[in-house]
């Protein structure tokens, strides 16, 4: 640096010019070490991308982890990590975005990890607690906002938390959160960088592709996801085995992978969660599983909601094609894919394979009958193998371990563990990992942080899923069908009891309605008229034959409509009839008991707690709190009030109360 | 030509050509189901949800729409079961909703569907289903059932000027052209076989929208 | 329109054969997908327009119409909407006169339901121009729109 041209003001001076300042800021950024992992861009040997990711993920001056996935980045971490990474550490930390480590509510999540080993783990991180990461960085522990603190094991071991040791337990939640959980599958999550090959290679990855390529052949592979009993993690269970072997065993010599990226079902985002956080795995699997049926392309189906992921998926495709993990000739072996990537543009029905395919060959996204199955007849009428991206984040973990040790959790009929993600009416939302079979109980409950008797009902598998009373089941494929619910692709939201089970189930099919391609007679016309009565009920305008012309009208769609989409459209429809009945019976009659549904409803103003603060009056957009004089002088006009519920989340004390009533004193 | 295979039909033994659409074996049997959008020389595409069957699968009845269902040998069908009049009343009962049509005969067709499972059962009131449909929505393209034959032959025949647009609810045919002047070849297949005779001028009037206007 | 319009060459390369892929590349550099250029893709692709223009009707996310200046897109999922994502539609639809249009008149906002961005555990979700803002309360919406109008 040339002191002539640069010379920094002295400590007093403050009148520095706006130019001067943004040099200064220019100069010192540059000064700054940013890490920035080590790219290689030629061929290297797996040896030598994990010790240099062994380098990064275990070094010798502290790492902190700022957990970047897009639920981290909706709480703000973009601005911690920014922060963070603008501070000048002089080479005593690093700071580095990871993926979600699954704790969602804990967002923005930040773990510092120390040169021994030792993991400080930071939960909902705001600007206030930053210095007592900087400090913890530094060497000095800070208290505020820590949640755990954790040892690794052995030091530079880290496979997922489990290897972990807790130490210290600040908030006990996150440990209840964490303990009945498996995490196979999502356990490097949140750790590692998504961007970094280096640190995928250091966790033992792409083990599984050099295994499968070298001391395996094609049909061993699909041998060992046949024993270890694979099912497909997208909704419908199928094996994921017999599907390879069907597609191996075609006379055809042009096959096709296909990972199915388009997550479509509200409330459940596991895909979006393992690509943003740990999009290799996919890759490797999709490999894998590619070299299994003798595949020469691959495909990643993603749906455009996703740029992050999408992001971190060309970084992950670009950057193992520079090593030589994808394209020609992999590893030397002799074996050769190209992995494309293919962005679906908002259709939630493009989830479904056949309509999936159609899209690839540039044409509207109607499915069409199945039989014949992709994996005989899909892309350009070739066999194509399309599988879940939770499923493909399996098959290394299966070649890795073997087929026994998957069966060792799970049930026999749905072994393994799978990703679930829990929202709704829970302390703890995110997305969490257990060993299939676990009980709904010891999910919601346990790992949510609900209390019992404040969740009413579970809705399972998004729109075309179920909601179903809560009460205790296994969450594993059989039992779940058995519960009236599907497994769909895992999504699970509790409903606590004041949320309308009506109403509810109006909103999924009103969700279907839109995205119903329109191909079929009932999905079409059918599910709208379904939507009509569900709205009449909301309304309090149906007629006590509405119940069962909305049960008919559900089984005829269910009945009739070609595709999965269809089939399940009017599952949530049906199954809460089954269980939440009485609700139902209670708006033909002019109430909602969730007190939720807005015709059906009265605000009311409960003077005796009321502070007199005015906020109600305040915020309340169609002027329907009216002042009277005097003391108690709050009131709603009912005429006015158009339910919005401004007052009700605005009041400080708690004092406004919402009724339902049955029509009888209306109509009398 | 294949040889013929033995179906079931109705408890009743027939033979059938195998692989084609068992709607069109039924009609050569004389078995005529009613149907809206079924064209020999077209693919199947499933789209008025009438010609309805219920075929054996595995352990249970499975309803199908017979313009999809390939004849296999051996394959057990029921064309009169009281689930099919009552599927087969409520599709009618949803295609009406896109009337009036300006055919003479469809509504009758559809109306006597309609009735004729009305009539068939006892207790009307618990059946849930109702005669009169008293939910108020309303379509934009009144006559068209959007079966799609349209835009199928024009892909045929035509010069692919049609095309189906949106999805779902506001599904709806337009041309791919707009108003514009080129935009039509003027053949007219698609008015000779539309089954509702919603296209009953030149395709430019009848068919307003498009994505680009 | 200019020059940079155009379709880009490289865009035809093995990897993105998929029309869909394409067109999201013109959506994104666009902001809609102008008639003009769904012909050329249509061309280049070798197959008809009339096919070109069922795809692009098929998906929600493609315009046909150039957009308003800000972007609001409303997350619908489960638990967006248990947490009252209709509420705060309602409220946009009425501070921003929609009219059941997407763009408001004076082209300011465009608003658009989404389902589910997956940050459910931050329910309601909003994202305004690409920019994820959380837990909101209807309240909040003409301060916002506020906000956006003095925005330059």
């Amino acid at each position: 640096m040339n002191m002539n041209e640069f010379r920094p003001p002295a400590r007093h001076t403050y009148m520095v010019s706006a130019s001067v300042r943004e040099e200064l800021r220019k100069k010192q950024q540059a000064a700054r070490t940013v890490y920035q992992p080590v790219e290689f861009e030629e061929r290297v040997s797996l040896e030598r991308l994990a010790a240099e990711g062994r380098s990064s993920l275990f070094p010798n001056i502290s790492r902190i982890n700022v957990g970047t996935a897009t639920c981290g980045l909706a709480a703000g971490a973009q601005y911690l990590s920014q922060n963070l990474a603008e501070r000048d550490w002089d080479n005593t930390a690093m700071v580095v975005n990871v993926g979600c480590l699954g704790a969602c509510y804990a967002e923005p999540l930040i773990d510092v990890r120390t040169a021994e080993g030792r993991h400080y783990f930071y939960g909902r991180v705001d600007r206030s607690s930053l210095w007592s990461i900087i400090k913890t960085a530094a060497g000095e522990p800070s208290n505020k906002n820590l949640w755990a603190v954790a040892q690794e094991r052995q030091t530079g071991v880290l496979q997922g938390i489990e290897d972990l040791e807790l130490i210290q337990i600040e908030n006990t939640g996150f440990k209840e959160f964490f303990q009945p959980q498996l995490r196979r599958i999502s356990g490097r999550c949140g750790f590692l960088n998504p961007s970094s090959i280096n640190e995928y290679a250091a966790m033992d990855g792409y083990l599984a592709l050099e295994k499968s390529l070298f001391q395996l052949s094609p049909q061993r592979i699909i041998e060992a996801i046949e024993t270890a009993g694979l099912r497909g993690r997208g909704g419908a269970g199928f094996l994921t085995g017999d599907k390879m072997h069907i597609a191996a065993e075609s006379p055809d010599p042009v096959r096709f992978v296909v990972a199915n990226a388009d997550e479509g079902d509200p409330g459940a985002y596991m895909d979006r969660a393992l690509l943003e956080s740990d999009p290799h795995a996919i890759l490797e699997g999709l490999i894998i599983a590619g070299y299994a049926i003798g595949a020469s392309q691959g495909y990643i189906f993603i749906r455009h909601e996703y740029p992050l992921a999408i992001k971190m998926l060309r970084k992950a495709i670009s950057s193992a094609r520079k090593v030589g993990l994808l394209g020609e000739n992999i590893l030397g072996s002799g074996f050769s894919l190209e992995i494309y990537l293919v962005e679906s543009a908002g259709a939630f029905i493009c989830g479904e394979e056949t309509s999936m395919l159609q899209v690839m060959e540039n044409r509207r996204g109607d499915p069409r009958r199945r039989p014949p199955y992709p994996a005989r007849q899909g892309l350009k009428n070739h066999p194509t193998l399309i599988d879940n991206v939770e499923t493909l984040a399996n098959i290394p973990w299966i070649i890795r371990n073997g087929a026994d040790l998957f069966r060792t959790v799970g049930t026999a009929q749905s072994p393994g563990t799978k990703i679930f993600c829990l929202a709704g009416d829970v302390e703890r939302m995110g997305f969490i990992e257990v060993p299939l079979g676990t009980g709904s109980r010891e999910v919601v409950e346990k790992i949510g942080g609900a209390a019992g008797p404040s969740v009413k009902a579970l809705h399972i598998g998004g729109p075309s899923g179920g909601i179903v009373a809560y009460k205790p089941f296994a969450m594993d494929y059989e039992s779940v069908s058995e519960a009236g619910a599907i497994m769909g692709s895992g999504g699970l939201v509790a409903l606590g009891p004041n949320r309308c089970v009506v109403d509810i189930a109006r909103h999924m099919v009103n969700f279907m309605v839109d995205e119903s391609c329109g191909k079929c007679l009932f999905c079409r016309d059918g599910l709208p008229e379904l939507e009509y009565r569900l709205l009449d009920l909301c309304l309090g305008k149906a007629g006590p034959e509405a119940i069962e012309e909305i049960a008919g009208l559900s089984r005829s769609i269910s009945d009739l409509s070609l595709c999965g989409l269809g089939q399940t459209a009017a599952n949530p429809v049906l199954t809460s009839l089954k269980d939440f009945l009485p609700e139902y019976q209670a708006h033909i009659k002019g109430r909602c008991p969730s007190v939720n549904c807005k015709p059906l409803i009265d605000f009311e103003i409960n003077l005796t707690s009321c502070r007199d603060c005015r906020a109600c009056y305040l915020v309340c957009p169609s002027d329907a709190v009216k002042m009277r004089a005097g003391e108690k002088r709050y009131i709603v006009d009912q005429q006015r009030c158009i339910k919005c519920w401004a007052c009700y989340e605005t009041c400080p004390f708690d004092c406004i109360r919402i009724t339902s009533e049955e029509f009888a004193w209306k109509n009398g | 030509m294949e040889e013929r295979v033995e179906i079931i039909v109705d408890d009743k033994t027939m033979h059938a050509q195998p692989h084609i659409s068992l709607l069109q074996a039924l009609r050569v049997e004389n078995i005529n189901l009613p149907s809206l959008c079924f064209y020999p020389h077209l693919e199947p595409h499933g789209g008025c949800g009438l010609c309805l069957v219920e075929v054996y699968d595995k352990d249970r009845w499975q309803p199908q729409q017979a313009c999809l269902v390939r004849v296999e040998k051996g394959m057990r069908i029921q064309t009169r079961s009281r689930r099919i009049m009552e599927l087969r009343a409520r599709a009618a009962r949803l295609l009406l909703k896109r009337g009036p049509f300006k055919k003479t005969g469809i509504e009758d067709l559809l109306h006597s569907l309609i009735n004729e499972y009305h009539n068939s059962i006892k207790s009307k009131l618990d059946s849930g289903f109702t005669l009169q449909n008293n939910c108020s929505k309303k379509y934009s393209h009144t006559g068209c059932i959007l079966c799609g034959l349209c835009v199928r032959i024009c892909r045929q025949v035509g010069q692919s000027q049609l095309v189906l647009l949106g999805r779902g609810e506001k599904l709806r045919v337009g041309l791919a052209a707009g108003n514009e002047d080129h935009s039509c070849g003027r053949c007219r297949a698609c008015k000779y076989i539309c089954p509702t005779g919603y296209i009953d001028k030149d395709v430019r009037q009848v068919f307003t929208s498009s994505l680009y206007k | 329109m200019n020059e940079d319009n155009a379709v880009n060459p490289d865009a035809f390369s093995a990897n993105e054969q998929m029309a869909v892929n394409v067109l999201n590349k013109i959506q994104a550099e666009n902001g809609y997908i102008p008639r003009e250029l769904l012909v050329e893709i249509a061309e280049r692709l070798n197959i008809t327009e009339a096919q070109l223009q069922e795809l692009v009707s098929f998906f929600k996310s493609y315009r046909i119409r150039p957009a308003g200046r800000h972007k609001i897109r409303i997350c619908y999922g489960t638990a967006c909407y248990a947490r009252g994502a209709a509420l705060i539609n309602d409220r946009f639809n009425e501070v921003l006169n929609l009219n059941d249009s997407d763009t408001s008149p004076d082209g300011l906002v465009t608003i658009e339901k989404v389902y589910c961005v997956g940050a459910c555990s931050q329910a309601p979700v909003i994202i305004q121009d690409e920019k994820i803002k959380s837990r909101i309360k209807s309240f909040q919406v003409p301060l916002m729109v506020d906000d956006l109008r003095k925005q330059p």
